[in-house]
């Protein structure tokens, strides 16, 4: 539990939204947890905690992003965990139904979305998002005139005074390929971690849950670079995670989360001379 | 005899996860109701669609008998917060108050003819088929300034 408090203590130091009544108590909430640890044991620090997550983002609500729900409900989990008798037990219970009913929910959307399933909406992320560009390049051969060319069309169409209705982009048949791909495996990938986390008891599928989540880590967040969630994620696996491997695998990818930000496409096309002289090293953005 | 879990047992292990269920049903329902965004609200529709809020335009003219003047709201640094909300859920109340922002600060035509404000939201939609990106209509308000 002293682990998984740490690591809680560390996510809210990290990743919580700029306003600054939510900033500066949680930072000093934090700081307070982490200095003296006999504070994180009690129950009513992670209420306190909570209840500045939860005004904040209700008052927010339709500003921040799903992996700060995720957070409050992962620090009232841990308030709730306090208060009973098995601690570490009611604690890997919640974050096991909450890994399982966010992926649920996730895959729910992919469904129900008209643009996921048939691969357009990830054809066009590959295409417009900087954060995909390098994935794009490497895999879907789009080049940078691509992502250029898309660039100005979106600006065009997103131009307050035009009076467009459509544009025409570029693309390329590796990045559609690539895309119909990434939509399949992301389907897949997550309804199986939905399933074997929101699996009841410990055999079946539940047995290949920590392997399941830390392939969905391992392969998600290099492209989509998306570091809260993957943090949120990596925590709350560690919470319900039974074996000693498991934990130590989910603390090794909190840990080495960061490295994800290094942006590995540009740094291999300085690497081969690709990027024209003076290109400048960008770090993804992360959300 | 059987082993019942306790009320305050079944609490513990389930009220945060059924709190989780309550908001994702509840952004569901509002992505309906009140457009929201599938990538906000808690409903985890992250990467599921293009009709992200930073990706919504909105568009907004002063329309008169003879001309239709674009007016850029984000110019104004005060508005950022309500155009925030109308891009994540664009429901009739903002829109008509970004109007009335709008046609406060700007110089409406005060000489004969009619006077109206039309404020709109639009998401994207990608057709993978032929490339084409569209702005399709989500929703707008279109009323007298006066």
């Amino acid at each position: 539990m002293d682990l998984v408090t740490a690591m809680t203590l560390l996510l809210l130091l990290l990743a919580v939204d700029d306003f600054w009544y939510l900033r500066i108590p949680v930072t000093s909430l934090a700081l307070a947890g982490l200095i003296y640890r006999p504070l994180t044991r009690q129950a009513s620090f992670w209420f306190l905690t909570a209840a500045v997550l939860v005004i904040a983002h209700v008052r927010n609500w339709q500003l921040i992003y799903n992996h700060k729900y995720l957070m409050t409900y992962f620090v009232l989990a841990i308030g709730v965990s306090l208060l009973s008798a098995e601690p570490d037990r009611t604690l890997a219970t919640n974050c096991r139904l909450l890994i399982g009913l966010c992926f649920l929910f996730a895959v729910f959307w992919k469904f129900y979305s008209p643009d996921f399933l048939d691969g357009s909406f990830l054809d066009f992320t590959l295409l417009t998002d900087g954060r995909f560009e390098a994935v794009s390049r490497f895999v879907g051969g789009a080049g940078s005139e691509i992502f250029a060319w898309n660039k100005n069309a979106v600006a065009e169409l997103a131009r307050f005074d035009s009076r467009e209705t459509s544009v025409l982009l570029h693309g390329s048949a590796g990045a559609l390929a690539l895309a119909r791909f990434l939509t399949v495996w992301t389907v897949v990938m997550e309804s199986a971690v939905a399933t074997a986390f929101l699996w009841p008891g410990s055999g079946g599928v539940a047995r290949f849950r920590d392997a399941l989540l830390g392939l969905f880590l391992l392969t998600t967040y290099p492209i989509a670079s998306v570091l809260t969630f993957g943090w949120v994620l990596a925590a709350m696996g560690f919470a319900q995670a039974t074996s000693h491997s498991a934990r130590l695998f989910y603390a090794a990818v909190f840990v080495l989360l960061p490295l994800y930000d290094i942006p590995f496409g540009r740094v291999l096309e300085q690497a081969f001379h690709r990027l024209p002289g003076g290109a400048i090293l960008c770090v993804g953005t992360r959300q | 005899m059987t082993h019942r879990p306790s009320i305050r047992k079944l609490l513990e292990s389930f009220s945060i996860p059924l709190l989780l269920v309550l908001v994702a049903a509840r952004q569901i329902a509002l992505s309906h109701s009140e457009s929201l965004s599938p990538w906000r609200g808690g409903g985890f529709g992250m990467f599921s669609s293009l009709d992200r809020a930073e990706t919504r335009l909105l568009r907004c003219d002063l329309v008169t008998d003879s001309s239709r003047i674009p007016v850029d709201p984000s110019r104004n640094e005060r508005l950022s917060r309500l155009i925030s909300d109308i891009q994540s859920a664009p429901t009739s109340d903002r829109l008509s108050a970004l109007g009335d922002e709008v046609v406060r600060e700007v110089s409406v035509p005060k000489a004969g003819g009619t006077s109206r404000i039309h404020v709109e939201v639009r998401k994207l939609r990608f057709r993978s088929g032929d490339q084409r990106l569209f702005a399709e209509l989500l929703a707008y308000v279109d009323r007298p300034t006066r």
